[in-house]
């Protein structure tokens, strides 16, 4: 017997829960894992695949991710092994893109690259991945130096305008940054 | 040696390794470096990490993804749960027609999840209604090597008549991305709810459009959408 009780009628439909509560239940948390496990990483080699269009490195990301998803049920979110399967489905995805383009002259870029990735190509993609998820255990102002300085190809006087930190701040925080790096490095096997 | 003061000058092997000193400074630590083995050995110690950095470069800074993707992400998972709800629904329909038609009606019950498409696929999106008109339009916007693919959804427009999408550009430059007529019955409407689903492509990249326009043949704007 159904209850006129709001409360409880709620409870019994449970697309109705999705919409009050959004962002809740399993499927959100296995999808807030992968965001969270692996988008940045992702992002990273994504970028240099598609030669740094961040439009595009977005959306490859968020298709590559929403096909991860739909395919839980076959892949462990958690495993290593999860890391090549959405390398070779993002390279895929670049490739379709491409194939997208409608009788326009073919442009250098990844418009060559197999379905497949080498082993050696594949390799490249993990290790950089791992370099990545590295940075992103530094805290937010060291990794933010590292970025502002070597990414951005700024010294260490433009960097201090730019945070609006002592020059010397920022030259301690560079090293106490690399010294963390090299520590996240090593503890992920990453050797040079 | 405080960080604010002058600062530990060891702690310049860091910048120094990376390459972003300024030429004095540079010339200073080296100075230093020549009578300094507490700096050798961290030369040595972190000179492996430069390296690693240098596999990241190439493509430059890396930018972390967006907040909004995912927040897209969560709402596919929402859209494509309700459509199994829905689904589920129709499986047992299906399970009830079984019985009457035999087998092959098995196909049905069967099915993948959908693959998301056309605007609800799009990595950007931007709605619209008009007061005046009531046309509602939903523009999906996804970057691609070539420019950008223009996905629109379009409710409560009526019909006869023939209309446009033109994509007006920053620098002002407009261009129609795609035509179409619109039968008497109209789309999302009472009549026919089904909305009208339009791609178009352009060659300009997200960035650089302003705004879009869906016009009539007689030069009425039905709705604008910002990019
Ligand atoms: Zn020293």
């Amino acid at each position: 017997m159904l209850q006129v009780d709001q409360g409880h009628s709620l409870r019994e439909d449970s697309t109705v829960e999705g919409r009050r509560f959004p962002g809740r239940g399993p499927e959100e948390e296995l999808m807030r894992a992968l965001y969270r496990d692996h988008a940045g990483p992702l992002m990273t080699y994504v970028l240099r695949l598609v030669a740094g269009d961040r439009y595009l490195a977005e959306d490859v990301v968020q298709e590559t991710l929403l096909r991860a998803w739909r395919n839980a049920s076959q892949l462990d979110p958690s495993a290593r092994s999860l890391r090549p399967w959405l390398v070779t489905v993002a390279r895929r995805v670049v490739i379709d893109a491409h194939r997208g383009r409608q009788a326009r002259p073919a442009e250098s870029g990844p418009a060559d690259l197999e379905q497949v990735p080498a082993a050696d190509e594949l390799d490249r993609a993990l290790r950089m991945m791992t370099i990545s998820d590295a940075l992103d255990d530094l805290t937010p102002a060291h990794r933010q130096v590292l970025v502002e300085t070597y990414f951005k190809g700024r010294d260490t006087n433009e960097t201090a305008r730019v945070l609006g930190v002592p020059p010397g701040t920022v030259r301690s925080r560079i090293f106490y940054a690399l010294r963390s790096l090299r520590i996240a490095l090593e503890e992920r096997g990453v050797t040079s | 040696m405080t960080e604010y003061g002058r600062p530990d000058a060891h702690v310049d092997v860091g910048a120094y390794l990376l390459g972003v000193l300024n030429d004095a400074e540079m010339d200073r630590f080296e100075q230093h470096l020549a009578g300094c083995d507490t700096c050798a050995k961290l030369l040595d110690e972190l000179s492996g990490v430069v390296p690693a950095l240098a596999e990241l470069g190439g493509a430059g800074a890396p930018e972390p993804p967006s907040e909004e993707m995912l927040d897209r992400l969560l709402d596919e998972v929402a859209a494509q749960r309700r459509t199994r709800v829905r689904r589920r629904w129709l499986t047992a329909v299906a399970a009830a027609v079984l019985i009457v038609a035999g087998p092959t009606a098995a196909v049905l019950a069967i099915q993948e999840r959908p693959a998301v498409t056309g605007v609800q696929a799009a990595a950007f999106q931007r709605t619209a209604t008009d007061p005046a008109t009531g046309a509602s339009a939903v523009v999906g916007l996804t970057g691609r090597p070539w420019g950008t693919q223009i996905d629109l959804r379009l409710s409560y427009v009526y019909g006869p008549r023939t209309c446009h999408l033109v994509v007006v550009g920053k620098d002002g430059r407009q261009e129609t991305v795609a035509n179409w007529t619109v039968s008497g019955s109209g789309y999302g409407t009472d009549e026919h709810p089904q909305p009208l689903d339009i791609r178009g492509a352009t060659a300009m990249r997200p960035s650089d459009i302003s705004h879009f326009d869906v016009i009539t043949s007689q030069g009425q704007r039905l709705v604008s959408v910002q990019a």
